[in-house]
């Protein structure tokens, strides 16, 4: 490894910095005025490339030349801006004020209607673009041949920062933007059109990501599977810059990007581990990342209403339990074999769902990044099964100790951390561990995953494994309610409420938020073993990061306030899911719709808004 | 007895001076009033004491060992109670289920997840709630109190850990004369009962002339005046920069 | 302030954090070129009035009338731009900006086409801040943020300022700088609520005081017959 190859591989660097960098100075941007961490600017980078691989060739027609191709990419960034403005116009403006978790799932719903929109408008396949006219394929550089295109991406970058230096410096728009990232309330009350600012704001973050999807036409084709790639990536950036920060988004996009160019030469098959490590290391020792500000605010406000006083079942809801005991107890005598399928899947999901609103509910932290511990239960269970042999037993018994314990190994890290920046890190942690089981192939077969994975022959009946799962699941709820019932609960929920009182009256706040993401962990993993054996196989979905917003929405949907919303959660969202999937390709947008309008609609949960209907209807019947 | 010393205590934010130098002793039984216009310096000193703020230099002793730095649920074992000039109870629960929480705290019960909390030193919080008077609320969530009765919660949460040492953050705050005067009194008879140290802020003057038994004057990070409740009311350099020409007088007083 | 029509017009508000309701009715009015003491103890509700006047606060009952027109349902910024200006308790300059630029957020062009407020208008009444312009404002003392804060309400050209506690924590001499430019501003025949602890400073200001005690008017009147004890 000579110097000029390693200075080949530095310029390598930094041209997919500089790239990197302006999609997320865009996200930091929007972030900083409005709070709001938005997944579909991923979904806005997807239709910049879209865009610009549709515009940028029609342009080349008319006239062959470089100015063309910059018009052209502009033009999709400008449109993609126009797109940024409509969303913020029609969903973002009416969710400034929710709490974190709904915002990030509401614009994740975004996320899932622009990808069955961007499949219907351009087709599954990648669409590559043309290059562009005058930039040479390649320049000799010490003897080292480098991409002419990763020379003009390196010179942008750095460019785009200047411009936004200006914007920010020399603009009224820029100041205003500046003071109301620091407090937006102050802005408003000196007579600045908060909504207006933040449409603006939405048009120029929006802008960015459409034109970091533009740029990336010559070397990268357009498809449908970029917008989540490219969302990890910028939030890491983001986060480690610090939030809001756009110099930070500078520094940090080059750390990332040289550390992906060095470290490819190390482990071919880092780079996405990378990312996500840098993340939580920077997270770990300066919390508020490179250039970010602790912010007061932050955190407060975003603090979700979770469950209230505890009350013992009164008579009602001891029937209710009982009725739904039994069903479930006797549901193999009178159902088929698909409800028994659809019932084993449900539970597991409930079970995942109730743990996942210990952590949220309980405990005041959105883990963002759930479906890890599903996943790693499942991966455990799967792994060791059909690569070295065991039972299924002491498979199931290994998948939620080996959950809890990774569980635990990184909510040490998480456990740090509130807010956002805790959604943030439980979001890569999630796809750290993705990272590893799609790029590791040896091991976990990487996409494909691993297949063979069978309960045991005593459990191999459909009704016996229903049976099997339904005893777990019920046990591990049931002792997971009794431990929010327990000193343990209380001592989780009195560190949500007031970190200053639980901490003067001797609670170890970190040690109880640590001990609550085993626990959660461990009773995913168990859901998820469950879950493998059930399906027979295991692929990298099970912890993507579609699953974890799967758990989210079913615990939206329940309700975070009360201990069994996520359960009943989990069984409508599973069944609406088997339903609508079979009818239609575009299930993705009515799962996207239905997440927009319930966040919109029930900001606390569907039983959480039964629950407040029947405290007014009481209410209205006092004399 | 000395409960309390500290010694030549610093502070500084971004190179301005918050506390500097500042020493005191509080004895058991007794009550200390720590005033002084905004920013004198009294939350920095409060802090330090109570663990929320580490101090640049200095010591702060309890019973002769040096708790400065340490985190404050360590400092709460040592037996430093402390209530918060803005309520912090655990909003979500009851009355009785806080103070049932505060001394499974004190008991280091928080991990046990099996037996409910319910049944969980009923009789010893219900003997709290009793002393400072909202046992008949004990089932009432804290959220739905009036104020003076959350700053009673309060109270009985920094006694659940049955401290040497209480630290009060303008317990009185936003609380009618009458109720302050009651709240007050509750303070100064379970210090003296119990021969726990009390060290409080407080704006309300006629509070701190009525119940301190002595009063520490802080200005601009420092100690300017100290001693018996008589004498720092006719100390000029306090009325100047603190109580003003009109108050602190006879007439000034309810 | 005898006869004059009254500018503000608080009538019977109320307002509630949550469940827990923090103002009873509160009534009073502001005469143009008059100067109102908004006293009491902490909290007794005087941030709550002025941030409920100023729209950052959901009013659960009554109204809030301004040059005629009721602005209780009107957000901050529209408030604002009606010409009542807010210089909040704790300052909240924006710290992160310059003199110049904080001043830069609040400006509005003057009402009726006048020239109105300009930075170097105001740097005569704040001579301090003249000699830092460009310096972040986190690196400014405590008395000169809550000038900027004044000023930087100032450039939005305001009929009337609400200002929540603009002595607080400021050392006497400070103060005293204090006064004398919102003095001059009264001379210049603005109006004022202030919400003040300082008895001295009110006196020197007010023509009136109204007492807020738990969240409900006590007295209006005369600052001279209010008991000095009830300052605290």
């Amino acid at each position: 490894m000579d110097a000029s190859f390693l200075v080949a591989q530095l310029l390598t660097g930094l041209a997919s910095a500089s790239s990197l960098f302006i999609t997320a100075s865009g996200l930091t941007l929007v972030f900083g005025v409005t709070r709001i961490v938005n997944f579909a600017h991923g979904s806005l980078f997807m239709l910049g490339a879209y865009l610009a691989v549709t515009i940028v060739p029609r342009l080349l027609d008319l006239h062959y030349s470089l100015p063309m191709f910059a018009l052209g990419a502009l033009a999709a960034a400008l449109i993609v801006g126009l797109i940024g403005v409509a969303i913020e116009l029609i969903l973002l403006r009416r969710i400034y004020r929710a709490p974190e978790i709904f915002q990030l799932l509401a614009t994740f719903g975004v996320v899932l209607v622009v990808q069955d929109l961007v499949i219907r408008i351009w087709g599954p396949l990648d669409i590559l673009g043309p290059r562009a006219p005058g930039v040479p394929r390649s320049v000799e550089i010490l003897g080292q041949r480098i991409s002419g295109y990763d020379l003009v991406l390196i010179a942008v970058g750095p460019t785009i920062l200047g411009l936004l230096w200006l914007l920010m410096r020399r603009t009224r728009f820029g100041v205003l933007v500046r003071a109301a990232t620091q407090d937006r309330e102050m802005v408003g009350a000196l007579g600045v059109d908060q909504a207006k600012l933040f449409t603006a704001t939405l048009f120029v973050g929006s802008f960015l990501a459409g034109l970091g999807g533009a740029l990336q036409i010559p070397f990268k084709p357009a498809q449908p599977a970029m917008d989540i790639a490219i969302i990890s990536e910028t939030f890491v950036v983001t986060v480690v810059g610090g939030m809001g920060s756009i110099p930070g988004a500078f520094l940090a996009a080059i750390a990332i990007g040289l550390l992906q160019a060095f470290g490819a030469l190390i482990i071919p098959e880092s780079t996405l581990v990378m990312a996500f490590l840098l993340m939580a290391v920077v997270l770990v020792v300066r919390p508020w990342g490179f250039l970010g500000k602790p912010d007061a605010h932050l955190g407060a406000r975003t603090a979700i209403e979770g469950v209230k006083s505890l009350t013992p079942l009164d008579a009602t809801g001891k029937a209710v339990v009982a009725i739904a005991l039994v069903a479930g107890a006797t549901l193999p005598l009178w159902s088929d074999a698909y409800g028994l399928k659809v019932a084993i899947e449900t539970l597991c999901f409930a079970l995942a769902a109730f743990a996942l609103n210990l952590l949220i509910g309980v405990g005041g932290m959105v883990s963002f990044g759930h479906a890890a511990w599903f996943g790693v239960g499942a991966y455990a269970a799967g792994l060791l099964t059909v690569k070295l042999g065991l039972h299924m037993a002491p498979a199931l018994i290994a998948a939620p100790l080996i959950a809890g314990a990774v569980a635990a190994f990184i909510g040490y890290f998480i456990v740090r951390l509130s807010g956002i920046y805790l959604a943030m890190l439980t979001l890569a942690a999630a796809q750290l561990i993705y990272a590893l089981c799609f790029q590791w192939v040896a091991v976990t077969g990487g996409d494909n995953g691993v297949v063979g994975v069978w309960p045991a022959e005593w459990a191999a009946a459909r009704a016996v494994y229903y049976g099997l799962t339904f005893l777990l699941c019920v046990a591990a709820i049931w002792l997971l309610r009794r431990a929010i019932h327990a000193p343990f609960g209380y001592a989780l929920r009195g560190a949500r409420d007031s970190h200053l009182r639980a901490e003067a009256v001797g609670i170890d706040v970190k040690g109880q938020r640590l001990a609550a993401f085993a626990l959660a962990g461990a009773a995913t993993g168990l859901a998820g073993g469950l879950y493998a054996f059930s399906k027979g196989s295991i692929d990298p979905t099970l912890l993507s990061i579609p699953m974890s917003i799967d758990f989210l929405a079913m615990v939206l949907i329940g309700g975070v306030q009360t201990l069994f919303g996520p359960v009943i959660g989990a069984g409508l969202l599973h069944a609406a899911k088997d339903f609508i999937m079979p009818l239609t390709d575009l299930w993705r947008t009515w799962l996207g719709l239905t997440i927009v309008a319930l966040v919109l609609a029930f900001p606390q949960g569907v039983l959480g808004g039964l629950a407040q209907w029947r405290a007014r209807f009481a209410r209205s019947r006092k004399p | 007895m000395t409960v309390l010393a500290v010694e030549g205590l610093s502070k500084s934010f971004d190179g301005v001076r918050a506390a500097q130098n500042v020493g005191f002793t509080v004895n058991a039984g007794e009550l200390v009033a720590l005033i002084g216009p905004n920013g004198a310096g009294k939350s920095t000193t409060f802090n330090m004491v109570g663990g929320q703020l580490k101090p640049d230099s200095g010591r702060i002793l309890l019973d002769g060992n040096d708790i400065a730095g340490l985190s404050p649920r360590l400092i709460l074992r040592r037996g430093v109670g402390r209530t918060f000039q803005i309520a912090q109870s655990f909003l979500s629960m009851t009355v009785i289920e806080n103070v049932q929480l505060a001394i499974a705290a004190r008991e280091r019960e928080t991990m046990r997840m099996g037996a409910p909390l319910r049944g969980l030193h009923a009789d010893e919080a219900q003997t709290l709630l009793d002393k400072v008077g909202v046992a008949d609320q004990a089932e009432t969530l804290v959220a739905h109190l009036a104020y003076a009765d959350i700053k009673r919660v309060e109270f009985a949460l920094a006694l659940a850990a049955r401290p040497r040492m209480l630290l009060m953050d303008e317990p009185t705050a936003g609380m009618a004369p009458a109720e302050r005067k009651s709240l007050m009194t509750l303070v100064a008879t379970t210090a003296k009962t119990n021969g726990a140290a009390v060290l409080f802020t407080e704006h309300d003057v006629a509070s701190v002339f009525a119940h301190a038994d002595r009063v520490l004057v802080m200005a601009r990070g420092e100690i300017i005046a100290r001693g018996a409740p008589d004498e720092v009311r006719a100390d000029p350099l306090v009325r100047e920069v603190y109580l003003g020409r009109s108050a602190g007088t006879p007439g000034g007083q309810r | 302030m005898t006869g004059a029509a009254p500018i503000l017009r608080v009538d019977r508000l109320c307002a509630a954090y949550g469940l827990a309701q923090v103002l009873f009715e509160v009534s009073f009015t502001l005469a143009r070129g008059e100067t109102i003491a908004l006293t009491g103890r902490n909290g007794a509700g005087k941030t709550t009035t002025l941030k409920t006047i100023m729209g950052l606060l959901r009013a659960s009952g009554g109204s809030v009338s301004f040059l005629d027109e009721d602005v209780t349902r009107l957000k901050p910024f529209e408030i604002a731009r009606r010409g009542l200006g807010y210089a909040p308790e704790d300052r909240r300059i924006f710290t992160d900006l310059t003199v110049d630029e904080n001043l830069e957020v609040g400006r509005r062009a003057a009402r009726g086409g006048g020239a109105g407020f300009t930075p170097d208008v105001l740097f005569e009444i704040f001579p301090n801040l003249a000699e830092m312009r460009h310096r972040r404002a986190s690196a400014m003392s405590g008395g000169e943020q809550q000038m900027l804060a004044i000023a930087r309400t100032l450039m939005g050209n305001p009929v009337a300022l609400l200002l929540d506690e603009p002595s607080e924590g400021l050392a006497p001499v400070i103060v005293d700088q204090m006064a004398e430019a919102l003095l001059r501003l009264k001379a210049q025949g603005l109006s004022m609520v202030l919400s003040e602890q300082n008895a001295e400073f009110a006196a020197a200001i007010a023509d009136r005081a109204v007492l807020l005690e738990k969240g409900a008017v006590r007295f209006v009147g005369p600052l001279g017959d209010l008991a000095s004890a009830d300052w605290f």
